[in-house]
This record gives C-alpha cells, sequence and structure tokens, in this order.
C-alpha cells in the first residue's frame, strides 16, 4: 500500500456495511459469470451474422469458392459408400472427403474446372444452416466441458480448505472460506485480478462511506454505485475480507504458513479460471461466426483472431496466441512480475 | 487435415491445447501443496502424538500417492495404493477423515488433467466434422448421434459423457461395466 502523507484518511466500515457490500459484490460477480458465455456468443452471432451476408452475398457476385450444388450433385467419392451403409454413416472418424480426387466424367470434370474455386476450400451452399446448427451444438458441448474444469479446481481448493479446517480456529477458517468465495467470483468471474485488490480501494471506501451516511447498508444497491463501478465493488469487497484476514494473521501466530497452501490452491484455481475464461470467450465468438472455407470467411476469421489476441492478459499466453494462432511474434511488453497471492496478500 | 479452414481452426486449437497444458503445470503446483499440508500436520508435535499408527501410515501413504503422481511417477503404483488406502480408511474414522479431502483433492485435479485434453480431442472432432459438412452440405440425425457417439470416445469421465447426453439425444448409454479408475 503506498505511504502518501497526502492520501486522504481511509473512514473504516462496520461489519454490517462490509457484509453488505459483499453480498452487493457477489450478486455481480454472480450475474457476471452466467452471462459471459451467453452475451458473448450472441452479441458475436449479431455482428458475424452480418459478416457472413455480405461475405455469401460477395460469394454470388464473384463465385470464386462457392460449388454449385448442381454441377457437384455427383456423389463424393466416399459419399457413394456411405451412401449405401446409411444406417451407420461413418461421419466423425472418417477423413474429410478427398475433394482433390477427379470427377467421375470427363464432362464433370470440366465443369468443375471451369466454374469451381480451390477444391479445397469449397462448400455448398446449403451447408451454411447446417453449419451454424452444428456450432451451437458445438458451442453448447464445449461449454459444459468448460465448466467441468472450472469445477473440478473449485473443487480441489474446496478439499484443500476442508482439510486445512483441523489446524484453524473457527474465525480464520470463515475468513479464509469467505475470502476465497469472494476473492474466486471478485478475479475471474467479474475479471478483477488479486493486483487489483487495492487499486484505488482508497477512493471508493471514500465514496461508498459518504453513500452509507445517507442510507443504511441493507438499502444500497448497485444502482447506488455509478456505472461501471461493479469491479471496483468486488475489489472492495476482497479487500473487505482481507482486512479480516490480516488482522487474524497478526493474532494468531503461526496461522500465515497455515494459510499458504490454502492460498496457492486459491491461486491455481484462479488462473485456470482466467484461462479458462478467455478459451471460452474465444470460442464463444469463432462459434458463432458461421465461418466458411472461402477466401472472405477465413480472412474474416484472421481479423475476428486479431481481435482475440486482445483479450490474452499474461505476456506468457500473449506470446503464445501470437506465435500460435497469428504466426507472428507478439508485440514488446514490458515483463511482468508473476502473480503470487501469498506476496499480495503478506 | 489439409484444408485452409480447419487448418486456421487447428491454430486456435492448438493455442488451446498450450492454454492447458500451462493449467496443468500450475495443477501440480496446487498438488504440491497437499503435501504442504501433510507435512504441516506430521510437524505438529501435539498432533501427532494424538494421531493412531494407522493415521500416520494413512498419512505415509499418501505422501507415496503424491510422489507417484508426479509426471515421472508410477501411475499404476499411484492406483494400487490409492485402492488399499480408500480400503483402509473406509473401516477407520480417524484414517478417513484425513484420507478422504485430500485423496478427493487428488482426484479432482487428475481430472481436470483428463477434462482438458479430452475437451482438445473433442474440438479435433468438431473441426473435421464441421468441414464434411460444409463440403456435403449434409448433417442429418444419423450424423448427428455419430457424432456426439464420437464425442463419448474423446471422454474418460462420466461427468463429461452425461453432458454430451443432455446435448445430443440418442447416443450411446452409459456401459455398465466400465472401471471404477481412481487416478486415469
Amino acid at each position: 500500500m503506498s505511504s502518501n502523507p497526502n492520501k486522504p484518511t481511509r473512514p473504516s466500515l462496520s461489519a454490517d456495511q462490509i457484509e453488505a457490500i459483499s453480498a452487493i459484490a457477489a450478486d455481480i460477480a454472480k450475474a457476471a459469470v452466467a452471462e459471459t458465455f451467453q452475451s458473448c456468443f450472441e452479441q458475436a452471432v449479431l455482428a458475424e451474422l452480418e459478416t457472413l451476408k455480405h461475405a455469401v452475398a460477395l460469394e454470388h457476385v464473384a463465385p470464386d469458392a462457392v460449388v454449385d450444388e448442381k454441377k457437384n450433385s455427383a456423389p463424393l467419392p466416399d459419399e457413394k459408400s456411405a451412401e449405401a451403409s446409411a444406417a451407420q454413416p461413418d461421419l466423425a472418424l472418417e477423413e474429410p472427403v478427398p475433394l482433390e480426387e477427379p470427377s467421375s466424367s470427363p464432362a464433370e470434370a470440366a465443369s468443375a474446372e471451369s466454374c469451381a474455386p480451390p477444391l479445397q476450400d469449397a462448400f455448398v451452399e446449403s451447408s451454411i444452416p447446417l453449419l451454424q446448427e452444428f456450432d451451437r451444438l458445438m458451442a453448447d458441448v464445449f461449454q459444459s466441458q468448460l465448466e467441468g474444469v472450472c469445477k473440478l479446481a473449485g473443487d480441489t481448493t474446496g478439499n484443500i480448505l476442508q482439510l486445512s479446517n483441523g489446524f484453524m480456529d473457527e474465525k480464520a477458517k470463515n475468513a479464509i472460506m469467505d475470502f476465497h468465495q469472494l476473492y474466486m467470483k471478485g478475479t475471474s468471474e467479474a475479471q478483477v485480478t488479486a493486483e487489483g485488490v487495492n487499486r484505488h480501494v482508497d477512493v471508493i471506501f471514500t465514496k461508498i462511506n459518504e453513500k452509507i451516511k445517507h442510507q443504511s447498508p441493507a438499502e444500497l444497491s448497485v444502482e447506488d454505485l455509478e456505472e461501471g463501478d461493479d469491479e471496483t465493488m468486488a475489489r472492495l469487497s476482497v479487500s473487505g475480507i482481507q482486512r479480516r484476514l490480516e488482522m487474524i494473521i497478526s493474532l494468531e501466530e503461526g496461522i500465515k504458513e497455515k494459510l499458504i497452501p490454502i492460498l496457492h490452491s486459491m491461486q491455481f484455481e484462479d488462473v485456470l479460471n482466467q484461462r479458462v475464461q478467455h478459451l471460452s470467450e474465444m470460442w464463444a465468438t469463432v462459434f458463432s461466426g458461421g465461418y466458411l472455407p472461402t477466401e472472405a470467411s477465413m480472412a474474416a476469421l484472421q481479423e475476428t483472431y486479431q481481435e482475440l489476441a486482445k483479450k490474452c492478459s499474461s505476456l506468457e499466453e500473449t506470446g503464445q496466441f501470437y506465435r500460435t494462432v497469428l504466426h507472428q511474434e507478439p508485440p514488446e511488453a514490458p515483463a511482468e512480475p508473476k502473480k503470487n497471492l501469498v506476496d499480495i496478500l503478506f | 487435415m489439409t484444408d485452409k479452414l480447419s487448418s486456421h481452426f487447428e491454430d486456435l486449437i492448438e493455442f488451446m491445447d498450450q492454454s492447458f497444458t500451462w493449467c496443468a503445470k500450475e495443477s501440480e503446483e496446487a498438488t504440491s501443496q497437499v503435501n504442504e499440508i501433510l507435512s504441516m500436520l506430521l510437524d505438529d508435535a501435539n498432533r501427532v502424538a494424538a494421531m493412531s499408527k494407522e493415521t500416520l501410515d494413512a498419512i505415509g501413504s499418501m505422501q507415496e500417492i503424491i510422489s507417484a503422481l508426479k509426471p515421472s511417477g508410477d501411475r499404476e503404483a499411484a492406483n494400487r495404493l490409492a485402492k488399499a488406502l480408500l480400503e483402509a480408511a473406509a473401516e477407520d474414522q480417524d484414517v478417513n477423515q484425513f484420507v478422504s479431502p485430500i485423496m478427493e483433492a487428488l482426484q479432482f485435479q487428475d481430472r481436470i488433467h483428463q477434462n482438458m485434453n479430452n475437451t482438445v480431442k473433442m474440438m479435433r472432432v468438431w473441426r473435421d466434422v464441421r468441414y464434411k459438412i460444409a463440403v456435403t452440405g449434409k448433417f442429418s440425425n444419423e450424423d448427428r448421434i455419430k457424432f456426439g457417439n464420437t464425442l463419448l470416445e474423446c471422454t474418460t469421465m462420466v461427468e463429461e459423457r452425461d453432458l454430451i447426453r443432455r446435448h445430443i439425444e440418442g447416443v450411446e448409454p452409459e456401459n455398465a461395466t466400465q472401471d471404477d479408475v481412481i487416478f486415469f
């Protein structure tokens, strides 16, 4: 914390006030996580629908990629056998259709040569709604899978907390459990970082305390704060719990060492949640894009990837995204110290 | 996979794989914290004095399991030790008090790895099937079920399969004779 002598004295809050603020922050965080994937998906759908319409319109004007379904009506090489055994279509395990193979007749080959695009980029127009449906289906499965990852990480911390109960008194146990709950909600779900715990907290304390002077804590609501203050609210409540922890640590000899494994576990849960959250947002954008194997659509996907790079937070994550997805070196950025919750708290 | 769009998707899948690998490393750190707690318990002389021999043996076994679960460790040995430990814990309330949360924490971390690896496999299935839909313009209900069954093959846990069944009707039911695995 800064020791600026000009800094205003931090007004103190009662336990009730802290509880009330904590409850508000928890509500905000809860709503945020439920909506993140869905809203990201829906917003992206709307935006990408326009792009898709535009791309398809372009293809109609200059059909450099769309395969005319009538001209392409001959069964694809492995489709013949697939149709013969329609009861057991080996869809998912098959290799992609080898489109490079010649058509079954010289006439068809000539027709394909005259109007077909590079074959590996071919698609049929009727696939567009199917792809949208298919992507939506995969988005649901993918999101469930990621939620499973986060739940397991949370359960791991819960078990370590349970294990630690044996050597902590009730007060310390409750404080660390509250801290865990708010830290996780405040960090991964409302995008608040651990480094941000103390950031601007003095200003916010002043602001909140001014409001509390004129109404009871129970009457405080999200609307009482200016728009955009939800993250600082979450941060504030984490900060309140942090103070309770600090007090317990100062009162009980040796508790700090006992808390360290729990805090490490929380940090694991936090970093995992953050990474998973980024992946969730990235894939929600891609699933909603309706991307087609056309030059225009692939160019749009590359643009989307450029935007997605902004979701990366750490240097390591950014570097991996740039090198793997964008195939370029990441922009230079100052080295960042490794985030360590133990150092932040103690 | 040679088509360009699938190749672009593969880039993002590869990035996801890298992110998960990074998470797995962090998870190893979290596993070592379980060991820290065990060491802390053993350092507490008063607490150790109050523990039964069975409990102390159980803590020793858990430390061996944690060691066997390291990347270079013997996972089969971890499973053998874990099964024996859980049997012992079932018969002793004091032992169970220590063993249950630790075993669960270790299992959860193991399952996180599984879940992440399986997610990557699923995304590659999506990429391949998507390409096929794009070039054929076909995705029948049978194809949908076939896709669901292929996703099931990417899983290792009942919970994952249940989620797939929730989203895709008609996929294969759970095989009742699946192995009861502690660590994958």
